[in-house]
């Protein structure tokens, strides 16, 4: 049986402003699973995924691979790759070869290590040829690739993808799926894409008003009372 | 939109692109920091330009190019010219200060247009340049790009809905818009950089 990897007890989180975007939310991930975060925008999924690597301060308790979040936040991000909704928030280097090396820039590594290890994952993901390319100057498919990339490159055993084809054409979008498809760890991948959550994922949990609407298997999101209750169609 | 108009020439290939970013930097600092501070005459500072603007024929930066960029600095210079003969400077200290002021922008034109910008915050690095300034100038360049975007597509977005000429207000607005979703971006990248080891110390 596959071990559980995050668990969430009593997620609450508050904006700045007041408003309640978590609460009471509780949910458990095992290694291997690949879930679907669904919900209406503004239900919480993307405040949700900043609480899960630990980038706002909620009440309640989040642990990951046994540790909790909030005292082991820097350790555990290092086994998490998060790939933003907006390219432009998560490339800000100059080249796309310093993206991809900015996290072991910050580790410490040496260049030669860098070099080999930016070069696999390019490989990787067929974007051999772009290191020393802007990312301003990428179409917007590539730059989500390249995020992916910046992701990957560290082989996290958790990615979190936010909106991970919004904005794609039909093409990018079916080269993107292939590629999260066929990486086989832990995933969470917030999305208005059913499509995607179909095909890509084996669970699914929607959110509504920041609460837990429903969680289970994939096969729910044929369940049309649920979408449709949960604004999702 | 693509935007390119900081270092628009800095991809093409020519002796003066081939040469190493060290010497260039090396170059345009001697160039401006001897300028700034010796005497030198404007016959010698004519030699200069002259032979400045040979080095950016030899690196085909266009000519025309090259003046629209000079004229940005031309409301300065002429305030400073106002102010020596104001101040009772004779016309030939007035000169030298313009023909000063236009060596080094012509030397640092020069700079950035034939080298690229991320190999020009690299040699910086390697001089031990404050890693503060080199983050900031990697960020102001990374982003400019971006808010020129968000700032003509908002402008657009205006142009559509308003058949006059923007009033003040709107454009008050608009800047103030620029302004909140400035912060809204640099609050994400600072997620993203924190995600990826960045501790908040340089």
């Amino acid at each position: 049986m596959n071990e559980t990897i995050i668990e969430v007890k009593n997620l609450f989180y508050k904006y700045p402003d007041g408003k309640q975007a978590l609460k009471n939310v509780s949910f458990e991930i095992k290694e291997g699973q690949k879930v679907a975060l669904l919900g209406a925008n503004g239900s919480g999924k993307t405040t949700l995924l900043f609480c899960l690597v630990g980038l706002l301060d909620y009440q309640g308790e989040i642990k990951i691979f046994g540790q909790d979040l909030k005292q082991n936040a820097k350790e555990i991000r290092k086994k998490i790759g998060f790939v933003f909704e907006n390219p432009d928030d998560q490339l800000f280097n100059l080249t796309v070869y310093d993206d991809i090396a900015f996290s072991f820039r910050q580790q410490g590594y040496k260049e030669e290590q860098i070099k080999q290890k930016v070069k696999n994952v390019l490989e990787k993901l067929n974007l051999l040829g772009y290191e020393n390319r802007q990312p301003y100057h990428l179409s917007y498919g590539e730059k989500k690739k390249v995020c992916l990339a910046t992701a990957l490159v560290n082989t996290p055993q958790i990615l979190i993808l936010d909106e991970p084809t919004s904005n794609l054409d039909p093409a990018s979008r079916r080269e993107f799926k292939e590629l999260i498809k066929n990486i086989q760890i832990t995933q969470i991948i917030a999305t208005h894409d059913l499509q995607l959550a179909k095909e890509v994922c084996d669970s699914i949990i929607i959110l509504n008003n920041g609460e837990i609407f429903c969680q289970g298997v994939i096969s729910l999101v044929d369940n049309t009372e649920i979408l449709f209750s949960a604004r999702l169609m | 939109m693509k935007h390119n108009f900081i270092d628009k020439y800095s991809s093409l290939s020519s002796p003066v692109h081939k040469i190493d970013t060290k010497i260039k930097l090396v170059s345009f600092l001697t160039i401006a920091i001897f300028i700034s501070l010796f005497g030198v005459s404007s016959k010698v500072l004519i030699l200069l330009l002259t032979f400045l603007i040979f080095i950016s024929q030899l690196a085909k930066i266009p000519i025309l190019f090259l003046l629209s960029r000079i004229f940005v600095i031309f409301p300065f210079v002429f305030l400073i010219s106002v102010s020596y003969l104001i101040n009772k400077q004779s016309f030939s200290d007035v000169l030298n200060v313009v023909l000063k002021s236009y060596a080094i922008i012509l030397s640092l034109l020069i700079l950035i247009q034939t080298t690229k910008f991320s190999d020009l915050l690299d040699t910086l690095k390697s001089f031990k340049f404050p890693k503060f300034l080199v983050l900031l100038l990697s960020f102001i360049y990374r982003y400019f790009f971006v808010l020129t975007d968000e700032v003509e597509k908002m402008s657009f977005a205006v142009k559509l809905r308003q058949q006059e000429k923007l009033s003040i207000k709107t454009l008050i607005n608009l800047f103030g818009f620029l302004l909140i979703r400035s912060y809204n971006r640099a609050e994400k990248i600072n997620k993203a950089m924190i995600l990826r080891g960045w501790d908040n110390r340089v």
